[in-house]
């Protein structure tokens, strides 16, 4: 029985695959004719959140977007995700491409392709208020624990990093930096831009502490599509590498009271 | 702990907390009536003499009480478009999550209810000339439906609880809209507790509201 569905399965499968490659290039060209671009966007304060006095979107990367619907004329549609969804979603086509400011990593680059970088995020540490730690060695000792966010490239850089300590990934940032809070954890591993927020917000509670340049990682800000996109990235980098030789991010960085660093990257 | 409680955030973005709530009982509320109808459904398939009816209905109630819902859930809404090209918005994929796993648990409650009923009711209607969908439809279900009323509002309480877990998909409910404003303004305690005291509310309000139905109870248990 299983020989007579051999034949049947692998006509399905040349039909998928066909169609498949067939659909490379359609999706440009689908935006270029309807003007209109889906957009899968994840919560991240300052770069993208939905104003819950106003319902709607804010942040660095959405006065991008709408920059970018400015230029080009394409209607971009924001569909409001999580950051475990972004992936899934883009390749479920449910979002043409992610702009949500997803780090490049060598490992999700097997999943999605990445454009070029706009933004630069160091990874630093929080930490409750009175830890006296100066520097990442002082964490790294035995019987410490430290949190990240799982699958975020903060969690991989504080598994490279950390030889002592151990490394505990969460769910969510809020449970990350609640472990630290209630003692249950020395350091909370995130990215630098959202881990100065929150030590500035809570100062009796938190400490942003900002490893050496050699101790730290820099990962980098990237729209994301689908391998079968390419084309579509081109378009895109174009409009992000014309905006970077025009000091555009510098500027946005500006506005929402973000380091320069964030557009620059580390000197 | 070195947390400092600040509750006067729920007074600020309470409203918007709660307007999640509207995108959960319209999740909930389609969902606890395809439970409702499919759990019937399955458990007169159980009934029948059909050996293929019987078979689908087992098989259904095994795979769908037994596979967890979050992964019912990622696999409707993301592995589903992949196979197939069919998409669903998130809100539809959580109402058909929710309720192929709700039916089979509202399956058994059914079943339970119907094997309550004395075997002798249903003789002495089919010696009346009733046939076997009549005295389904007229005897036992009736009887059976209020029996069950009580597992029957356990499972519409789990299908309304289980709205929770579609955050993974970004149905703007309850839940998302406190993790967004933790991730705006990090209150994670105040923002969950007041996501808490929402779904206390709603799911409080429903068993009052199912407890009135049993209440009702015009078909006496012979």
């Amino acid at each position: 029985m299983l020989k007579k569905l051999v034949a049947p399965l692998m006509v399905a499968a040349a039909v998928v695959w066909g169609a498949g490659t067939a659909l490379a290039g359609a999706t440009l060209d689908r935006v270029i004719a309807e003007k209109k671009l889906v957009v899968g966007v994840a919560p991240w304060n300052k770069f993208v959140a939905q104003n819950p006095k106003t319902q709607q979107f804010e942040g660095l990367i959405v006065d991008d977007i709408r920059n970018f619907e400015a230029m080009t004329g394409i209607k971009v549609e924001l569909v409001n995700t999580t950051w475990s969804g972004l992936i899934a979603g883009l390749q479920a086509g449910k979002w043409d491409v992610i702009m949500s400011g997803m780090g490049a990593t060598p490992e999700r680059a097997t999943a999605v392709a990445f454009g070029a970088p706009f933004g630069y995020l160091s990874s630093t540490a929080m930490l409750k208020a009175d830890n006296k730690a100066q520097t990442r060695d002082d964490l790294d000792k035995p019987g410490n624990i430290i949190t990240a966010v799982a699958g975020t490239s903060a969690f991989q850089f504080a598994q490279r990093a950390f030889k002592q300590a151990k490394v505990n990934g969460l769910n969510d940032t809020g449970a990350a930096v609640l472990e630290v809070m209630q003692g249950r954890a020395v350091a909370y591993i995130g990215d630098s831009v959202s881990n100065a927020m929150r030590a500035q917000e809570r100062p009796t509670e938190l400490r942003n502490l900002v490893f050496a340049p050699d101790q730290t990682e820099w990962t980098t800000m990237n729209h994301a599509v689908r391998y079968a996109d390419l084309d579509l990235m081109v378009f895109l980098d174009t409009y992000v590498r014309a905006m970077q030789l025009r000091g555009w991010y510098r500027g946005l960085a500006e506005k929402w009271g973000l380091p320069p660093e964030l557009a620059t990257g580390p000197k | 702990m070195n947390y400092t409680f600040q509750f006067g955030v729920l007074a600020e973005y309470g409203p918007y907390l709660a307007g999640g709530l509207w995108h959960a009982w319209w999740t909930s509320l389609p969902s606890i009536i395809l439970t409702t109808v499919l759990g019937v459904v399955l458990a007169a398939m159980h009934l029948t003499r059909s050996t293929v009816l019987r078979g689908i209905a087992v098989v259904f109630v095994d795979l769908f009480r037994t596979l967890p819902v979050v992964v019912l859930l990622i696999w409707i809404h993301y592995v589903m478009p992949i196979l197939t090209g069919w998409s669903t918005s998130p809100t539809v994929s959580s109402i058909l999550a929710l309720s192929l796993n709700g039916a089979a648990l509202a399956c058994e409650a059914f079943r339970g209810g119907l094997a309550a009923i004395p075997p002798t009711q249903a003789q002495a209607a089919q010696s009346l000339g009733f046939s076997r969908w009549q005295v389904f439809r007229y005897v036992t279900l009736p009887q059976a439906a209020f029996a069950t009323l009580p597992s029957l509002t356990n499972v519409h309480i789990t299908v309304i609880k289980n709205v929770t877990v579609t955050v993974l998909i970004a149905v703007p409910e309850v839940m998302f809209r406190a993790q967004e404003l933790t991730i705006q303004f990090f209150r994670p305690l105040e923002f969950y507790t007041g996501a808490a005291i929402l779904y206390v509310a709603l799911i409080w309000g429903y068993a009052v509201f199912m407890r009135s139905l049993e209440k009702l109870q015009k078909w006496q248990p012979i």
